[in-house]
């Protein structure tokens, strides 16, 4: 049985729903299945839904209704919302290089973690990633599974403009930026390969693969 | 049929109409007019339902070469808009004939305004206005009879912005929230339609990393540095910056006209005067 819900309003015309602790498999599952749940229901004053990895957020109209009535409405319906195993994934493999003009905060990320350059990218390479939901961006995927040895805050000043393609973690979170875009992530790698919007869905699995400096060709 | 022909394209105007809802879960932002309420005024001044696509300007406008007839009005900041010399009101709707010249010129206060011709501009949401492009304008409907609204009020003194509790309020120590509501801050030259960025005394954040949660315009979050930032129609669905405070419902159009340079304040006010606040307004934006 799920934990009860935890509803707090996040402005006048919003709600967020925290539906797990812990980041991971469980907290994913149920957060879409509360995402289907909604999309199907398809309440009158339902505006938007932004999936994270424990919580959503329920944005309403706020002409039709307020915090109470939309806590009353989810918290009357809770019992109806189970997690549903997840069809057969897809296994989705990016080239990488790691380091270099690719990965501007790889050396930070070793001295932070007390690691070498090399065993970061091991770790990072060797892991095996779920997408836990799409957010930020179309085509962002933020995943799980990143070694915990790994976890480093966010860079203090976001970036103006990360490149397309860039791989990198925050916390315990992982993630590729699809399109160039600002971005507070610390960035380690960058795949080349093009990573249009429905590259990935929520319940596929990423793998990074060391793109060896053999494959780079001449500078 | 082209109506109109782009002399000058301004500073950086674009098509926009009020954006999409329902797809924040594959990452789409709401996007649309950043200033929506003088959207929706300047399409029901001239019979277009308030979403229509027009044309939002900002800072400088456009010159336009009026090839066929059309019907323009426009609405937002105090911007110089004249036909062939002769100034151009607010919201008020102006038949156009081939052969006249539409100038767009400067605002002194605020950012932003709308520019919009009866039947729609058919573009892009978000595309650019390119010099030498032509625009090309849908039928224009039945009349849509609308109360009209005032046009918004500006002023020189500082904007002050209304604001409720964030998701994450609760987690910042006591000095933040005073500083957030004593303080005025300057707005930042490196702001857009992703957000505004305030120059102000530093706002201390809570200890440690956030998880990524959903985000939505109007949340006020403060980077590790200490820095303010406002998000605006463009940013991005979720984010991991804790946030302090969110712009009210009813104040959401003042963060399309937060000029740079210009002094802001931010008022506290409760979920239920947030709630009553645009209840009892136009509901407009």
């Amino acid at each position: 049985m799920a934990p009860p819900l935890r509803l707090r309003p996040a402005s006048d015309s919003s709600l967020l729903v925290e539906v797990a602790d812990q980041i991971g498999l469980d907290a994913s599952a149920l957060v879409h299945a509360w995402l289907s749940f909604l999309q199907r229901a398809a309440p009158p004053w339902l505006v938007d839904v932004h999936p994270a990895y424990t919580s959503l957020l329920v944005e309403f109209d706020l002409a039709l209704v307020g915090h109470g009535e939309v806590a009353a409405w989810l918290g009357e319906r809770a019992a109806l919302v189970e997690p549903v195993s997840a069809l057969a994934p897809r296994v989705v493999e990016l080239p990488v290089r790691y380091g270099g003009d690719d990965g501007p905060d790889l050396p930070a990320l070793a001295v932070h973690t007390g690691l070498t350059v090399e065993q970061v990218v091991q770790l990072h390479s060797s892991a095996d990633y779920l997408v836990a939901f799409i957010g930020f961006l179309p085509g962002f995927p933020y995943l799980l599974g990143l070694p915990t040895a790994l976890r480093a805050p966010r860079l203090a000043s976001p970036r103006a403009k990360v490149p397309a393609g860039s791989v990198a973690v925050a916390d315990l979170q992982a993630g590729v930026y699809p399109v160039d875009s600002p971005g507070g992530w610390r960035v380690i790698g960058r795949t080349r390969r093009a990573l249009p919007e429905g590259w990935v869905v929520p319940g596929d699995r990423v793998r990074f693969v060391v793109e060896p400096a053999t494959d780079r060709g001449t500078a | 049929m082209s109506a109109l022909q782009v002399l000058h394209a301004g500073l950086a105007t674009c098509a926009q109409d009020l954006g999409v809802r329902g797809h924040a879960h594959l990452g789409v932002a709401r996007g649309g007019a950043f200033d929506a309420r003088s959207h929706m005024l300047a399409n029901l001044a001239v019979g277009n339902a308030p979403d229509a696509t027009a044309l939002e300007v900002l800072l400088q406008g456009p010159r336009l070469a009026v090839h066929a007839p059309c019907v323009a009005a426009w609405c937002g900041a105090p911007f110089e808009v004249d036909v062939d010399g002769a100034t151009l009101p607010p919201l008020v709707a102006r038949a156009l004939v081939p052969g006249q010249l539409l100038r767009v010129g400067r605002c002194a206060l605020g950012a932003r305004c709308t520019l919009a011709f009866a039947g729609g501009v058919v573009a892009v949401r978000g595309a650019p206005l390119v010099v030498g492009g032509k625009l090309a304008l849908g039928p224009a409907a039945k009349q849509h009879h609308a109360r009209p609204s005032p046009p918004p009020r500006f002023s020189e003194a500082v904007i002050r912005v209304r604001v409720t509790e964030g998701v994450h309020t609760a987690r910042f120590p006591a000095a933040s929230r005073t500083t957030l509501a004593s303080a005025t801050f300057l707005v930042d030259a490196a702001s857009d339609r992703r957000g505004a960025r305030l120059t102000g005394p530093p706002i201390d954040v809570p200890p440690g990393d956030l998880v990524t949660v959903g985000v939505t315009a109007g949340a006020l979050q403060v980077t590790p540095s200490g820095q303010a930032v406002v998000l605006g129609v463009d940013r991005a669905t979720t984010g991991g910056y804790p946030v302090l405070a969110h712009v009210i419902r009813a104040d959401a159009w003042l963060l399309g006209q937060l000029r740079p340079g210009a002094s802001v304040r931010f008022e506290h006010v409760s979920f239920d005067e947030a709630r009553r606040l645009w209840r009892e307004g136009d509901r407009c934006g």
